[in-house]
């Protein structure tokens, strides 16, 4: 199988279009996350769809493109939801890339009460039992693609245990028997390697570097005495070095993507972005004078005993335990003593008050007025400890104005913000116009708010509010671009 | 009313024979409510699925020194 190359990209971002647009030749693939773009509506057969016109704004972007699947890995034994791949190859068909992509990681456990989402992409059981779960699920998602699957070298923040198979004898033995190519996140494992786990030097003398088709690059940052893979910067000094020592001995290397979160590239600035994609330039253009590639992966060390932990029992104890919950059994005792779970739950934790931050913005904004960052703390604890994590921003969102309207708080405006929102939510996620009946004059209401204050005086009355969807709604969901300095 | 307040072009007003006051707004200008002195101006991305990273989110932090902010403001 001959790949075509394509060069050096960027993770897409609607506030990136700009530098897209004024750069085909700098950046020449984009890669897309599809599920970034989709909206979800549970009470329809097909429940995911892309936001319309998300898809053509990426397509008639100059670069070749690139599919990075991110809400459906196949790492775990869980076979990802068949309907969410259907509106993956809506992507494939209308952009044409290659190959995708997809995490070998897991986001999907289950207790008594049922099946639930993580909330993060949680590490596989390294042992045969998780190569053997993960081979199943990588098979049936490729069997089911157009094109060849790459799967993702993760990030894992629990400290290595004596009875696991290492990262990288883990991941060549998935990508072996499943016959599917590798994305190297460079970033991920030297995140791996900052907090105890093998060195990328390591993980690369294990793995079958002929099937690395595609690199990720990345910044980070400290928490807590751990490095987190964040995308929240410039990709390390130290990092990039390594990048132009490993670049020569992958031989069928066919794309390198740096990835920044869109909030941290707008505080960066696309300049900056601009200048970090020359320097991964640079060094493609100059990977073919380096060492000679010398066929790898006959370095795999021998794995270890394996342990009677199956992978199922492993997903379902780490997913219980990073979303609060108490598993028993020796299992979760050893894993409850490893900071990094301590880590996870903090990234759990944050990730969802983001989420209901960003979808419920001003009733956030009133809770935080009114109760104070404890107090509103205090009411995302008791959210997330009554619902597990939604994959998708709609569902946390509607999930946590449920919970609010079963409290009975004693807080001004309350149930005329959270009605309002949720209106504005549905109908984005529906395309259809919904009414918040409301008991207060919503415009100084609203607009107090979003100036961060509550009101000095609203009128009482009977108001209605209808959000309906308008032709400028694509560009609602879709955001301003950056401006170039 | 909305108009006044300059809830924004787009926006309607009607005052119904029931006496209900209907003000028809756009999703783009509701949505942007929420946003106009937010982190974020990408929707979008709040109602899908979180990116690629497995780092820290920093929006609740951020939204709450955003309302220190502006109490002290308020205060002084």
């Amino acid at each position: 199988m001959t790949l075509p190359e394509l060069g050096v990209g960027i993770i897409y971002a609607p506030a990136l279009e700009p530098l897209l647009e004024a750069a085909p030749d700098l950046i020449t693939v984009v890669e897309l996350e599809p599920q970034m773009l989709w909206l979800y509506d549970p009470e329809e057969e097909q429940p995911y769809r892309f936001a319309p016109g998300a898809l053509e704004r990426v397509r008639r972007l100059p670069q070749a493109k690139l599919v990075h699947g991110v809400g459906f890995p196949v790492g775990g034994s869980r076979i990802p939801d068949p309907r969410a791949l259907d509106v993956v190859n809506q992507a494939i068909e209308a952009l044409n890339p290659p190959w995708v992509s997809e995490h070998l990681s897991f986001n999907r456990a289950a207790d008594a009460s049922g099946e639930f989402n993580t909330g993060f992409l949680l590490p596989p059981l390294p042992t045969q039992s998780g190569v053997d779960g993960a081979v199943g699920t990588v098979r049936s998602v490729a069997a089911r693609l157009p094109v060849p699957l790459a799967v993702e070298t993760g990030v894992n923040y629990l400290q290595p245990q004596p009875w696991e198979m290492s990262d990288g004898a883990f991941a060549a033995a998935v990508a072996r028997t499943a016959d599917c190519g590798i994305l190297l996140d460079l970033h991920n494992l030297w995140t791996n390697c900052c907090n105890g786990r093998q060195t990328v030097e390591e993980f690369l003398e294990e793995i079958p570097l002929e099937r690395v088709w595609e690199v990720h690059l990345a910044g980070g940052m400290e928490l807590d005495g751990y490095w987190l893979d964040a995308h929240s910067g410039p990709v390390p000094e130290d990092l990039l070095a390594l990048f132009e020592r490993v670049a020569p001995r992958l031989p069928e290397l066919r794309a390198v993507i740096f990835e920044i979160m869109p909030a941290f590239a707008a505080s960066l600035g696309l300049d900056a972005v601009r200048g970090q994609i020359e320097r991964l330039r640079a060094i493609w253009e100059g990977r073919r004078t380096g060492a000679a590639y010398v066929a790898s992966g006959r370095a795999t060390r021998p794995p270890p005993a394996d342990t009677p932990l199956d992978a199922r029992t492993w997903e379902d104890c780490l997913g219980a335990l990073v979303v609060g919950r108490r598993p028993e059994g020796l299992l979760a005792g050893e894993l409850t003593s490893d900071p990094g779970v301590a880590i996870l739950q903090k990234l759990v934790w944050n990730f969802r008050a983001g989420t209901v931050t960003g979808t419920l913005k001003l009733t956030t904004r009133l809770l935080l007025i009114t109760q104070g960052a404890e107090g509103t703390r205090a009411l995302l604890d008791g959210f997330f400890r009554s619902s597990p994590p939604q994959l998708f921003g709609s569902a946390e969102a509607e999930g946590f104005a449920r919970y609010l309207a079963g409290q009975k708080l004693d807080v001004p405006y309350l149930a005329d913000v959270l009605r309002f929102e949720c209106a504005t939510l549905r109908t984005l996620v529906h395309g259809r116009s919904r009414v918040a009946r409301l008991h207060h004059d919503p415009a100084p209401l609203l607009e107090a708010l979003a100036a961060g204050r509550l009101p000095a005086q609203v009128r009482e009355g009977n108001y209605e509010v209808e959000i309906t969807p308008d032709r400028a709604t694509t560009e609602a969901l879709m955001g301003q671009p950056l401006t170039t300095t | 009313m909305a108009q006044q307040h300059g809830m924004s072009e787009g926006t309607r007003v009607h005052h119904l024979p029931s006496g209900v006051i209907r003000v028809v707004v756009p999703a783009r200008i509701a949505s942007d409510l929420g946003r106009m002195q937010g982190i974020t101006k990408e929707i979008l991305g709040e109602l899908g699925c979180g990116g690629c990273h497995s780092g820290y989110d920093l929006r609740f932090e951020q939204e709450n020194q955003f309302i220190i902010n502006e109490q002290g403001q308020i205060a002084r």
